[in-house]
């Protein structure tokens, strides 16, 4: 977060200007604050020290814990749903990826045209987004149902008589959330990517007809490589959404069949709150944690490179 | 650059299957909301012949929608209000008073947006049982604001900044406490980020699930999505119709007011990105 360099410098010379400032000024900011500071400490602080400290517990939720060390840790490693877990999400996330950004970057391209109802298919293929997950899971498990769901049905015309269970499937389900999960936020990287073409001079595209390249030529020669500090905090948002999964797999599948679609978070619900592991379950947590905090340095190293 | 015919078609073409393929869904599920119980499974993709608003009324009173719409607008409500006051007040203070340490104020308040909701919320739960909120509206309100903050305040801070400082300079001189310069010189130019703040604190607190979830027993005070999930637990593979309908009446008022304000939820959603 660049932006902030400004208040450290500003800071300073301020300092020196004002030093006869009186009490009531001083206090006024802590006063201002203090409502925000109580929050953070007690909502984000508090909780995220007590979760590091419950994962080396064993804690049913309702009596004492008692403290074990690190064998939470050790049991997650040797818990094949854990790494069964975690490989669903390693999955979700890069075939989220790459579908998210690759049909919302198609979709931005088409829309960054001076054309006629372009505002429409704006508006349109946005919608999705600003519905909840829980809306979108129910729905698309009707439309994946096997006597009257659209896609069934949709293939029927074409002579396919078998009904699938497409969440039913174990084989299926995973790919059928993934698919649900592009179609809800592909609108969303479309306009981030939109919001990155309009950024990119016109004149930079005419220079490229004059020198005889073709469009798409200029695609890849123009638009990406300015476009990448776009492209990255596309890929950083879809791949956090892709790790912090737990609603579209809890409404739609419940991380069933037999775990085919068991992601961390599911399973953590699942440990802490109908099994009564809480220790167990924070333990999980921060190994997810640790997973998300490593794909962030990735992307800040990444993002430097491109000067973002 | 000039376009040949062609390529305009093959454009509309392919903008006009993706605008099908997201809304085709959604429309199907409005003509299945109308359709009888026998016309559900026999007519799947078109408009019903015979138009059932009952389902309507059955799925409201079924599924108590009253309530649970009451009890989103009330959370989704105070969130919002609470969020913009507290984000206000401190970005205010950042921003715009010289005081040691405000840096490291902004860094603290900003370090939730590194933290994932979902890592906190065992130990949540354990803050809630303690004070108290648990399975209460508060027990939802206050994370909601706590986790929306962060962003509002980085939103507010980065446009108070970049507020001329000769502003409050000539209100000072005019008799203007800070207190007023606070409430009626800055306040009123930082609309469009409160604006913003609103939006994206509306769409997350009302589509919210996980902690709605895990923190709510009672289900007199269920929001829309949990309750969704609860009705259609309930009625699957008995009464399609009515869950549809359902589903309808949560869905249609979001989409208006989304195709009312769809400037401001756009450019609002696509600023929230930015936290990256």
């Amino acid at each position: 977060m660049p932006d902030i360099q400004y208040l450290l410098d500003e800071e300073k010379t301020v300092e020196k200007s004002k030093k006869n400032i009186n009490w009531k000024r001083r206090v006024f900011p802590f006063l201002l604050l203090t409502p925000a500071l109580l929050l953070w400490a007690i909502f984000t602080l508090y909780p995220t020290i007590n979760g590091l400290m419950f994962s080396f517990m064993k804690w049913d939720g309702f009596t004492e814990g008692t403290w074990i060390g690190l064998k939470n840790y050790k049991d997650a490693i040797q818990d094949n749903i854990f790494w069964n877990s975690l490989s669903h999400n390693v999955i979700y996330a890069f075939s989220t990826v790459i579908g998210k950004c690759v049909i919302g970057l198609l979709l931005a391209v088409l829309l960054n045209q001076k054309m006629k109802g372009i505002s429409f298919f704006r508006t349109t293929i946005f919608i999705p987004v600003i519905l909840s997950f829980v809306a979108v899971g129910l729905l698309w498990s009707w439309v994946y149902n096997p006597v009257f769901g659209l896609i069934n049905n949709f293939l029927n015309l074409f002579g396919f008589k078998n009904s699938i269970a497409w969440l039913g499937n174990p084989d299926l389900a995973l790919g059928s959330l993934i698919a649900v999960d592009i179609w809800k936020w592909s609108g969303y990287h479309m306009i981030l990517f939109l919001a990155g073409l309009q950024n990119i001079s016109k004149d930079l595209y005419e220079a490229a007809e004059v020198d005889g390249a073709t469009k798409w030529q200029s695609f890849l020669r123009v638009t990406l490589p300015l476009l990448m500090p776009v492209v990255i905090v596309n890929t950083t948002i879809a791949f956090l959404g892709g790790f912090n999964v737990f609603d579209l797999v809890y409404v739609m599948t419940g991380g069933g069949p037999m775990h085919a679609t068991e992601v961390i978070m599911t399973y953590t619900y699942q440990t802490a709150f109908k099994f009564h592991s809480m220790g167990y379950g924070s333990a999980m947590s921060y190994l997810l944690f640790i997973v998300i905090a490593i794909i962030t340095v990735i992307q800040l190293q990444v993002g430097r490179k491109y000067n973002y | 650059m000039k376009k040949t015919i062609s390529s305009k078609i093959s454009t509309y073409i392919v903008l006009s299957l993706f605008s099908i393929l997201t809304c085709y869904p959604l429309i199907w599920m409005l003509f299945g909301s109308l359709k009888g119980e026998s016309e559900f499974y026999t007519n799947l993709w078109f408009l019903p012949k015979k138009w059932e608003w009952l389902n309507y009324v059955e799925a409201w009173n079924t599924a108590q929608l009253g309530t649970t719409f009451k009890n989103s607008i009330f959370v989704t409500g105070f969130s919002i209000i609470i969020v913009v006051a507290i984000s206000y007040l401190a970005s205010f203070a950042i921003a715009r008073i010289p005081f040691k340490g405000s840096r490291i104020v902004l860094l603290l308040l900003l370090s939730t947006l590194m933290i994932p909701s979902q890592v906190t919320f065992i130990p949540l739960y354990q803050v809630e049982l303690f004070l108290g909120i648990y399975n209460t509206y508060w027990g939802l309100i206050l994370p909601y604001v706590s986790g929306g903050m962060p962003l509002a305040i980085f939103l507010l801070t980065i446009f108070i900044t970049a507020i001329p400082k000769e502003l409050d300079e000539a209100a000072e001189i005019d008799g203007c406490s800070q207190w007023g310069i606070l409430w009626r010189i800055i306040l009123p130019l930082t609309k469009p980020v409160l604006s913003t703040v609103i939006i994206l604190t509306f769409i997350n607190v009302w589509n919210e699930f996980f902690l709605a979830l895990v923190m709510i027993q009672d289900p007199a005070i269920r929001t829309i999505p949990v309750a969704m999930t609860y009705f259609n637990q309930m009625f699957t593979s008995t009464n399609f119709t009515q869950i549809f309908a359902a589903m309808a009446i949560t869905i249609i008022p979001v989409i208006t007011i989304y195709v009312i304000f769809q400037r401001y939820f756009i450019s609002g959603i696509a600023r929230g990105a930015i936290k990256m």
